[in-house]
């Protein structure tokens, strides 16, 4: 009996610190990154939960947080769910809940110093160690096993509107930190901490250096340096290319585009860095010269896909201005760039395969009526992507809205316009990795809320619909099969993971937890 | 203010929190701006800061653009009211202002304000040039290609329509007249179920899963979207979502033109 017990706490000893970088390459039965794995797919190979067992799926338990800071109470968070614990956040706040029974094991709550708290997408944890960003700029470093601060850094300054709410991504001994915040003409970056004593390890601006080639996509050296470029969502990564990719958010001054003239690299870009030096290998700008606050920040899923014949290590992005692009993750080469949702924005594409912008279709003092609108055909909530069916699942708006310069300024600074009213079409669609063709499509009720999205071998798709319910689909045919009503939308990505042999069902309506169970 | 005022300046700013919805970044913290204050820091602002600095304080040759100035974004983020500003003008290379503590505040209030206004939600949000469309080819429209006068009438319901709406509005009207304020009309919801019942109302709400609508009674009706029931919408804005994919910019222009110099 004493060896057994001594084995088996060996054994969960051995489970604490299992997490590593090869652990977090493909999903198996936990979610115990932002994405459930490297690859951003959100796609679990769990398959107790199918298209025949799905009916049976029940209430398992929910938890309500009371607290939080600014912005409601909204979890938009992806839970990750490690040893039996889920670990989730909302701005300022992290809680460790028994993922069997709901049951609050600790809550950590940081004292903010003030910043924008639209949200707080998640936590990472490095063996017994977790991080979080807050919206005052700290990365916090918490023992996974009380819930106390082991130490905290900054991140940014918070006086110049930066803020934090992206989930870190643990790559290799690199903590890899996002950074928020499009209300103020300052330069975007990512960087990465020492896990174990949260120093700064690289920065890397997004922006290029003055000089390059990339920095004549910009009038002058002023405006680049205060270009913007948030990295407002955790990125991918590839271990064997040793790529972490991410997209970078809108050019400031925001709509008034009109006295930075060019592309403005690497402002709504995809890029791709080494983790270790923090150095840029290849970038791809989905949206060039952007007017719209569109950035580039969808996720970029990793897919192992086969094109013309030939094994192909690609990267998806359906990206908010309305366009799909499947590019050759090793080069950044875009392979395909074709509309998934209703746009009018652009001229053709440039010869990289990025859109080239209908200057009518940028903001006018009296207006000019763009789809999509300023919330975009997709937005950060994660897509799915299934490798059993070879289809892209997003949220996907149709949408317009007009937009307007408000500061004719010849220094427009900040915003300096923005849309107004809108018409809007909501759905659940599913792309052709390849094609970027709509494979099926399935349009809600009434427009509203949007979710994220989750996949599974069992053949299902989880989202949440416009009104409040989470609903499962038929991964191929998209037919309902199964729905639950919420208090609300669903407002984060759903996750699956299986314990003791059960497959469970996590997602958030807003300030409550909601876990459902295959027995 | 008298009541009726109040009343509808509370609904005008529900109603904005409710079109604009989840995409509104509220600032926090704010550093709400005292405006007498801001007001007479301006003036201090003109006579001795804009002549390097610019009438608007972004800058001009090599004085630097003090929105952009990481004390200025400090006192402003802090509240300062200049505390940490007064050494560098007191002090600073090419500074040697004598600021009272209240003038410091006010020169502080007037930069937090500049500041301020440059944020998302910041701007005093008005389109401008909204009538240099060509209200004749706005006329043609409305009674030709955009097909207006098959349900309105200049004379008729829309007489008097640029009195009661400022241009800015009226051309968020005609776009996307179930937005923002005002909604005149709702959808109307049929259900029909296997029984042959029928129920007719405003649409409350759907999803794929039930449908609920007010009968002309007001009596409130709920439905499971299940097997053998069918549920019908008839949306009134039907014909303006339409004309979405149809518009041209020019076509916006003329028609916000045209309705708003109606005589």
């Amino acid at each position: 009996m004493k060896k057994l017990l001594i084995a088996s706490l060996l054994l969960s000893a051995a489970a604490l610190h299992a997490q590593t970088t090869a652990d977090l390459a493909h999903l198996t039965a936990s979610w115990p990154t932002y994405n459930g794995d490297y690859t951003g797919r959100r796609y679990s190979p769990l398959t107790k939960l199918n298209t025949e067992t799905v009916k049976q799926l029940s209430p398992a338990w929910s938890f309500r947080i009371d607290t939080t800071t600014g912005g409601g109470r909204r979890i938009s968070s992806t839970p990750l769910e490690i040893d039996g614990i889920l670990y989730f956040t909302v701005p300022s706040h992290v809680w460790a809940v028994d993922a069997r029974t709901g049951r609050k094991l600790w809550q950590f709550d940081w004292a903010s110093k003030g910043g924008e708290t639209i949200g707080n997408r998640g936590a990472a944890v490095l063996r017994n160690t977790l991080y979080f960003e807050t919206e005052d700029c700290n990365l916090v470093a918490i023992d996974i096993a009380t819930g106390k601060e082991r130490w905290h850094v900054s991140i940014g300054n918070p006086d110049q509107f930066y803020f934090g709410s992206v989930a870190p991504v643990i790559v290799k001994n690199h903590v890899m930190v996002g950074l928020s915040g499009d209300d103020f003409d300052i330069p975007g970056y990512i960087e990465a901490h020492d896990p174990e004593t949260g120093a700064l390890q690289w920065r890397w601006y997004t922006h290029p250096e003055p000089g390059t080639p990339e920095a004549k996509t910009w009038p002058n050296d002023e405006a680049m340096l205060h270009g913007g470029g948030m990295t407002w969502v955790a990125g991918t990564y590839d271990p064997e290319l040793n790529l972490y990719y991410f997209g970078t958010g809108n050019a400031q001054p925001v709509i008034n585009g009109l006295a930075r003239p060019g592309a403005n690299l690497y402002t709504s870009t995809i890029c791709a860095l080494n983790p270790d030096t923090g150095k840029l290998v290849w970038y791809f700008q989905p949206n060039p010269h952007d007017t719209h606050d569109w950035d580039a920040v969808q996720t970029p899923v990793l897919i192992e896909g086969i094109v013309d014949g030939k094994p192909r290590k690609l990267l998806a992005q359906a990206s908010r201005n309305g366009w799909y692009f499947l590019l050759d993750r090793t080069n950044g080469k875009a392979l395909l760039s074709t509309p998934f949702a209703k746009q009018n924005w652009t001229l053709g594409l440039d010869a990289n395969g990025s859109p080239i912008p209908n200057p009518e279709k940028m903001a006018h003092p009296n207006g000019a009526l763009v789809a999509p609108n300023q919330a975009g055909a997709a937005n950060w909530y994660p897509p799915s992507f299934s490798p059993s069916t070879g289809l892209v699942y997003v949220p996907a708006y149709d949408a317009y809205s007009v937009y307007y310069i408000y500061d004719n300024n010849k220094k427009p600074e900040g915003w300096a316009g923005n849309d107004r009213g809108g018409w809007s079409r909501a759905s659940l669609r599913a792309l052709d990795y390849k094609t970027g063709k709509v494979r099926w499509n399935h349009e809600w009720a009434s427009p509203g809320g949007r979710s994220g999205v989750l996949s599974t071998a069992g053949n299902l798709v989880f989202t949440g619909d416009t009104a409040s319910n989470l609903v499962a689909f038929n991964a191929a045919t998209g037919d309902v099969l199964w729905h639950a009503g919420l208090n609300g939308t669903v407002s984060n990505g759903p996750i699956t993971f299986e314990l003791d042999g059960l497959q469970y069902l996590v997602a958030a309506s807003g300030d409550t937890l909601y876990a459902f169970v295959l027995r | 203010m008298n009541q009726v005022k109040k009343r509808l300046l509370h609904i005008a700013y529900a109603a904005s929190l409710l079109c604009l919805g989840a995409p509104l970044h509220a600032q926090f913290p704010k550093s709400p701006v005292d405006a007498a204050s801001a007001s007479d820091g301006s003036k201090l602002y003109a006579a001795n800061c804009a002549r390097c600095h610019g009438e608007d304080a972004r800058g001009a040759g090599t004085a630097p653009d003090l929105l952009r100035s990481l004390a200025v974004l400090h006192d402003r983020r802090q509240m300062l009211h200049g505390k940490e500003l007064e050494p560098i003008l007191s002090k600073g290379p090419d500074h040697n202002f004598s600021f009272t503590d209240s003038e410091l505040a006010d020169v502080s209030q007037f930069l937090t304000a500049s500041i301020n206004g440059i944020l998302r939600s910041g701007y005093n949000a008005q389109p401008t040039h909204l009538l240099d469309g060509d209200a004749k080819a706005g006329e043609a429209y409305f009674n030709g290609a955009g097909g207006c006068g098959k349900c309105h009438s200049v004379t008729g319901d829309l007489a008097g329509v640029n009195k009661r709406y400022a241009p800015a509005a009226l051309q968020q009207k005609f776009l996307f007249p179930n937005s923002g304020l005002g909604v005149k009309s709702k959808v109307q919801v049929t259900v029909k179920l296997p029984s042959g019942s029928s129920y007719t109302g405003d649409l409350v709400n759907m999803d794929d899963f039930t449908v609920a609508l007010h009968e002309v009674t007001g009596k409130y009706r709920s439905f499971n979207r299940v097997a053998g029931v069918t549920v019908t919408t008839d949306d009134p804005f039907a014909a303006h979502a339409a004309l979405l994919d149809k518009y041209t910019d020019a076509d916006i222009h003329n028609l916000t033109t045209y309705l708003s110099t109606l005589p």
